[in-house]
């Protein structure tokens, strides 16, 4: 993909405020992630970023705020309706079709576009292929390491042909050879159309990746820049670590 | 290579296809002597075997493949069974479609039971379907001019396949049989395509399902439907076989006892595994009560006692443990070299 060309907007948030009880979990937090980017949201523990995730695929309701999904508003839409609108997502846990096998698990997906067993099958034979789990297709999906579960749900939303990938926290319980192999996928999904936002711990992660992070802080919107200026960004490092080591 | 193995996992009999087909035969071998009995005995036993196997068939759909317990599937067989019974009585009304217009009514209400209940998670489907089913029979009680209340409903019998009544009890096995076949058949269908896998992974994980564009509720409410309709046929069967109903004997609570007790030591989710509980327990049953016929109630303690046993030491069931058996748990062997070797050389 050509960088230099002016992207388009694809995924736009307004004002998303919401609260629960005395709680402001998610305060009037704004942004755009363009098509073809990789964006991604860091901030501390319970800073949000779940929530945002949750109110934009239609899990909660937003108090207050739009979500713009392709220029349509997709507030409170459920998230069957955003899943087939084009939003993909994985959850911080897994949530893996235990009793049924890998194959399966990936069908469901496929099943979002098509009608026919036989073509889920065939398209969730291939994107198999591809996150390299075909091997173990026929297996159940309890019978998985956590590696191969992220991995297979990873194909499951893919299968789902999305244009915008919400990825929580997927690298979470990777060894760093795993980490390696999940980074290098993410970063051939912008070339097949397919626009990256995702939550991430693994600093390594975020910062390989990310073409442009934002940070959450209680909420609120603290930072919003390319990685090198959020490591240097001194809100940043107060929020994390203290005012003890801002310099 | 990977192509030819693909290819080979699926359209193919293979071993793993035995707990599938298997019970077939053992309808067959069952069915076999129906023609050649004469025992009006046996032949009563077969067809509220065959009646409730089929029962159990629909109840298992929904709960067993759905996730969706529910107490109060004995609503619809009654539901069904006077329907067609006052179509019949007071106007004439054929019974098959008495079939028809019970399963409209059953549907009717389970779409008012499950548009409140599945989009809630939890006993809330549970507990309504129990309500529902407390609320039918009282209502049925208390309707004396419509349905004649306690004292229940006669048909006259008038033999003929218009009237859905037969001289031979032979007859009856063969429609219970076929009717059996039919509900096993239509969850054949609905476990291999798009609505079947919808289903399981609602019951599986249902936000997982939805973030994967499954529309839960509908998926849920369509199963439902497709399930209260074939007990409700059950229903009309009964009422055509027996030619008397009344609340007491169609809106029993052994109804839905029976239909669980059969699928969860059959194997609940699976497609046969209703059918082989129903073709073991039943008949053991039956002679049982015949044996302690004197001690009123000891079969019912005999249910109880096998649920539970069953519920804590095969909880998936006769038919799950031969499937896991059967099942393939091992990576593809052959693959196995072909495809880490392609990882390793995409890391380069």
């Amino acid at each position: 993909m050509n960088k230099t060309t002016t992207r388009q907007p694809l995924l736009q948030v307004s004002n998303l405020t919401k609260s629960f009880g005395g709680l402001i979990a998610v305060n009037d937090v704004s942004f755009t992630v363009n098509s073809g980017e990789i964006i991604g949201m860091v901030g501390p523990n319970g800073s949000g970023k779940t929530t945002v995730f949750n109110l934009i695929t239609g899990f909660l309701r937003p108090d207050r705020g739009l979500v713009k999904f392709d220029n349509v508003d997709i507030t409170g839409w459920s998230p069957t309706g955003v899943c087939r609108i084009g939003i993909g997502r994985t959850f911080q846990a897994s949530k893996p079709f235990l009793h049924k096998t890998v194959l399966e698990n990936v069908m469901v997906g496929a099943f979002c576009r098509v009608n026919s067993a036989k073509q889920a099958q065939e398209i969730a034979n291939d994107i198999l292929q591809e996150v390299g789990l075909a091997v173990k297709a026929d297996l159940l999906a309890k019978s998985l390491t956590i590696a191969d579960l992220r991995r297979m749900e990873l194909a499951r939303m893919l299968a789902t042909q999305p244009k915008l990938v919400l990825l929580d926290e997927s690298m979470s319980g990777l060894n760093p050879t795993e980490i390696a192999e999940l980074l290098s996928f993410f970063q051939k999904l912008p070339s097949r159309g397919i626009t990256v936002f995702f939550v991430e711990h693994v600093m390594t992660a975020v910062m390989n990746l990310a073409e442009e992070i934002i940070v959450l802080n209680h909420g609120s919107l603290l930072a919003q820049g390319v990685p090198t200026e959020i490591v240097n960004n001194k809100k940043v490092v107060e929020a994390y670590l203290g005012k003890r080591y801002v310099s | 290579m990977k192509d030819n193995f693909a290819k080979l996992g699926k359209g193919r009999f293979s071993l793993r296809e035995i707990p599938r087909f298997g019970p077939i035969l053992i309808l067959i071998l069952i069915a076999l002597p129906i023609a050649s009995s004469s025992s009006k005995f046996y032949l009563s036993i077969l067809f509220s075997m065959f009646l409730y196997a089929g029962v159990s068939v629909a109840w298992n759909l929904i709960a067993g493949y759905g996730g969706q317990v529910s107490f109060g599937h004995a609503a619809f067989f009654g539901l069904g069974a006077y329907t067609s019974t006052l179509l019949f009585t007071k106007f004439g009304i054929s019974p098959w479609i008495g079939i028809l217009a019970g399963g409209f009514i059953s549907c009717l209400f389970a779409t008012m039971i499950g548009v409140p209940c599945f989009r809630l998670r939890g006993l809330f489907f549970a507990l309504s379907t129990m309500a529902f089913g407390l609320a039918v029979e009282t209502a049925v009680i208390n309707l004396p001019k419509l349905t004649k209340g306690s004292i229940g409903l006669f048909i006259l019998f008038k033999p003929g396949v218009k009237n859905l009544m037969f001289e031979s009890a032979v007859a009856y096995a063969y429609v219970a049989l076929a009717f059996l076949l039919l509900t096993v058949f239509i969850t054949w269908l609905i476990e291999r395509s798009k609505l079947g896998y919808q289903l399981v992974a609602v019951r599986e994980d249902e936000e997982a399902a939805k973030m994967l564009g499954v529309p839960t509720t509908l998926v849920k409410q369509i199963v439902f439907n497709i399930s209260v309709f074939l007990t409700s046929t059950a229903g009309v069967l009964f009422a055509q076989y027996y030619l008397f109903i009344d609340p007491t004997s169609v809106f029993t609570w052994l109804i839905v006892q029976k239909a669980m007790l059969f699928t969860i030591i059959g194997g609940m989710g699976t497609l046969w595994g209703p059918v082989v509980g129903t073709l073991l327990l039943m008949p053991l049953l039956e002679v049982i009560r015949l044996i302690f016929g004197e001690a009123v109630g000891f079969y019912l303690l005999l249910y109880g006692i096998i649920l539970i046993l069953g519920i804590i030491f095969m909880p998936m069931g006769i038919m799950g443990i031969l499937a896991s058996r059967f099942k393939r748990t091992k990576a593809r062997p052959n693959m196995i070299s072909s495809d880490s070797v392609q990882t390793v050389l995409e890391d380069r």
